[in-house]
């Protein structure tokens, strides 16, 4: 039975800070819909059905939008060269972009494989992820043909991809080079540098989205990230003595002898009281 | 894993806690709402950016109780409950988790209440702590940062809920775990969880 020890002037226990409201809005009957842009060097208004939703949006350090708590239905979306009109203008016109229910999905304002205006739509993996793992997915969003996924100087995907693809994968937290080589290969040929990876810290709990953008002779890095994906311990096992214990025959301070004969009994269980430290 | 949500969902609702709903309210979707204003919709970088560096508790200290004890660095064992260091004069901060300095979020910080080869440790005279006890956590640069007690409950450890003391989006806090109740000397383990919640002070 649980029960209280001591309680302070708070009321509750766990409770009483309360859980922060979860950074998805996520329902049966919406989904949480981000903007990213894709296209270097230009500036662009978007609207939605019509309406003006971003106004002046960058491309890079403020260049994902969002979340957008959007209805499941069919969106009309253009993208228009900032101050633009959108009956005349748009350089990409979707009239019916597809957002479904219960999902998270990322609208990319980005060039198709022919080095046209496209929107690319990709819905993002939010399921849990083990503890001590992040996740890293990333999508082909430029003006190139094939290339390949360099992680740590190797292609951990085993293939190449085209564009409006992507890779995804959960590994442990930690420091990784990555980068975008040529089909085949394992040189990136991707800023920061040609033939430089770039630094890619993974945080826990994090889906790392990495976009490759830009036209085949000036390729770029973007990134967008979703956290708060992290899962918990499943329980915390503290104690295989019983010295504590409220049912402990002899008093807490228990004496060393007492904590002597427990040893020699765990001298002769030995192997079983490892094997349930380690299986409880 | 659900079963122990419910369960633990079930004792907060008889401890007469609230919580805060889990779906917000949608709002009107764009669709139906045209409106003059432009919507503010946040914007981030989509530059490649490191995440924070942690700061990890080096040592957790409780004057009242004459607690001093060194932190390691933990994470999860392979079947998935936290990860504890076997001395008991030593406990584990949940690596993934918040630390003291993070913006929100709960630095959880465990050890053995004991050990066949050990003995009793330190984490035994949690439960006597006094409501209001200052508990001094640490970190690796020295900085550290002073919380009083709260609360200290005893929780079966199957309904131990581990979705709110892991928290890491919540008010800053700190809990402080290690085990209690009956013993079962079959299984050499405790039915409860000994759990402290402590506030930062000045908070």
């Amino acid at each position: 039975m649980r029960y209280k020890i001591l309680s302070g002037l708070a009321v509750g226990l766990l409770a009483t800070v309360g859980v922060a409201a979860p950074a998805q809005a996520i329902s049966s009957t919406s989904s949480d819909v981000y903007v990213v842009h894709g296209i270097p060097g230009v500036v662009v208004d978007v609207y939605v059905n019509d309406a003006l939703t971003l106004e002046d949006f960058t491309f890079g350090a403020a260049g994902v939008a969002g979340p957008l708590d959007l209805a499941a239905g069919d969106y009309k979306i253009q993208v228009v060269p900032a101050g633009g009109n959108p009956a005349t203008d748009s350089v990409i016109d979707v009239p019916a972009a597809a957002v479904p229910a219960n999902k998270s999905v990322s609208l990319v304002a980005q060039y198709d494989a022919a080095g046209d205006y496209k929107l690319g739509v990709y819905v993002n993996d939010i399921s849990t992820i083990a503890a001590g793992q992040g996740r890293v997915t990333v999508r082909h969003a430029a003006e190139a043909g094939a290339v390949a996924v360099v992680v740590n100087g190797a292609n951990p995907f085993g293939a190449d991809f085209e564009n409006g693809e992507e890779f995804k994968a959960d590994l442990p937290v930690g420091d990784y080079t990555a980068g975008v080589a040529g089909p085949g290969t394992t040189t990136p040929i991707i800023i920061p540098t040609s033939g430089t990876a770039a630094d890619i810290a993974l945080a826990e709990g994090v889906n790392l989205i990495v976009y490759a953008v830009g036209t085949g002779d000036e390729l770029q890095l973007i990134t967008q990230s979703i956290s708060g994906l992290h899962s918990n311990p499943g329980g915390v096992n503290t104690g295989s003595a019983g010295l504590a214990a409220d049912n402990n025959p002899t008093v807490i301070g228990l004496s060393i002898a007492a904590a002597l004969a427990l040893l020699l009994v765990a001298g002769f269980a030995g192997a079983r009281v490892r094997s349930a430290r380690e299986t409880d | 894993m659900k079963r122990l949500i419910c369960a633990a969902a079930a004792v907060l609702l008889l401890a007469g806690c609230t919580t805060t709903p889990a779906v917000q309210p949608a709002p009107q979707p764009t669709s139906t709402a045209p409106s003059a204003a432009v919507p503010d919709i946040p914007r981030s970088s989509a530059l490649l950016q490191a995440p924070r560096e942690a700061e990890p508790p080096v040592s957790v200290d409780i004057p009242d109780a004459g607690i001093s004890v060194p932190v390691v660095p933990v994470g999860v064992r392979s079947d998935g409950l936290m990860d504890i260091p076997a001395n008991v004069d030593v406990a584990g901060w949940y690596s993934y988790g918040s630390d003291p300095f993070s913006d929100t979020g709960t630095t959880v910080i465990a050890a053995h209440v004991d050990s066949l080869e050990y003995g009793l440790g330190p984490f035994a005279d949690l439960r006597n702590l006094g409501s209001g006890a200052q508990i001094i956590v640490t970190v690796s640069d020295g900085s550290s940062v002073t919380y009083q007690v709260e609360s200290i409950t005893s929780i079966p450890k199957a309904q131990l809920p581990v979705n709110d003391i892991f928290d890491r989006a919540g008010a800053q806090r700190l809990a402080l775990i290690t085990c209690g109740g009956q013993f079962d000397y079959d299984t050499l383990t405790y039915s409860d969880n000994v759990v402290v919640i402590a506030t930062p002070v000045g908070s």
